[in-house]
């Protein structure tokens, strides 16, 4: 089992999906979230709203190549994208965290040991980070860590 | 003899800004999903006494239980249609297609 880390950047305008993670056509294991930050390289004042939500199909994005924090691990089954020409299908009612912050402060989430998002082994479903509303839409980079 | 001991302070995740813990979220056991625990919010949450953890409050997380795991289980099986899993949990969780992933 390897950790690995993606991370991407869009601007955060309503309903944009900044970075996904998900699983390949072919899905092989299940996928656990465990890290989630989301900042920025500009300092303004904007307030704004994401949710981590559950995918259901891909859309089309600029692929992300997962990192791995262990050098002899091998690569990651899992496929990950950002800016997004066309959205992902998101499952209603399915939000894994809301985020709900500024963009002056840096936001974290950890999880517990054992307490990770988890993705099940099923093609093509994962998690998006989409954005909701921002008071000032701005470039938005979202980093994520999972195991699989 | 050990006692196991519910605490109900223990979190499932940590929200830090600017390198500081702010705030603290909890696992719901039927989504899997994590919401922000604000004591004094105000926000409608929910207890299973099945799982004995809080819920988050979601309309269907109140209404069924049905585990996040059986959830997962459910969601592989129907990718590879394996009948035998689906029809067990399908059995076990008679509303478990109506939460399908």
């Amino acid at each position: 089992m390897g950790v690995y880390f993606i991370d991407g950047q869009d601007t955060n305008t309503a309903s944009t999906t900044v970075l996904a993670l998900n699983q390949p056509a072919s899905a092989l294991k299940r996928l656990k979230v465990g890290y989630l930050s989301a900042g920025s390289d500009v300092s303004a004042d904007s307030a704004f709203e994401a949710v981590l939500q559950r995918i259901s199909t891909a859309g089309t994005s600029t692929s992300v190549t997962p990192q791995k924090r262990d050098p002899a691990d091998g690569a990651a089954s899992a496929v990950a994208g950002e800016a997004h020409t066309s959205e992902p299908t998101y499952t209603a009612n399915e939000i894994m965290l809301t985020i709900n912050g500024h963009q002056r402060a840096t936001f974290q989430w950890y999880a517990a040991p054992g307490r990770e998002v988890v993705i099940p082994v099923t093609n093509n479903a994962g998690v998006g980070y989409q954005s909701i509303t921002a008071a000032s839409a701005f470039n938005q980079i979202v980093g994520m860590e999972f195991e699989e | 003899m050990s006692i196991a001991i519910h605490d109900s302070t223990r979190e499932d995740g940590a929200v830090v800004e600017n390198g500081r813990q702010v705030g603290r979220t909890l696992l719901c056991p039927h989504c899997g999903g994590h919401f922000h625990s604000i004591p004094g919010s105000g926000k409608k949450r929910g207890w299973c006494r099945a799982c004995n953890k809080v819920l988050c409050g979601k309309a269907s997380c109140l209404k069924y239980c049905i585990p996040a795991e059986g959830r997962f289980e459910y969601a592989e099986a129907r990718n590879v249609q394996n009948q035998k899993v689906i029809k067990k949990l399908e059995g076990r969780y008679p509303n478990i297609k109506d939460l399908a992933f």
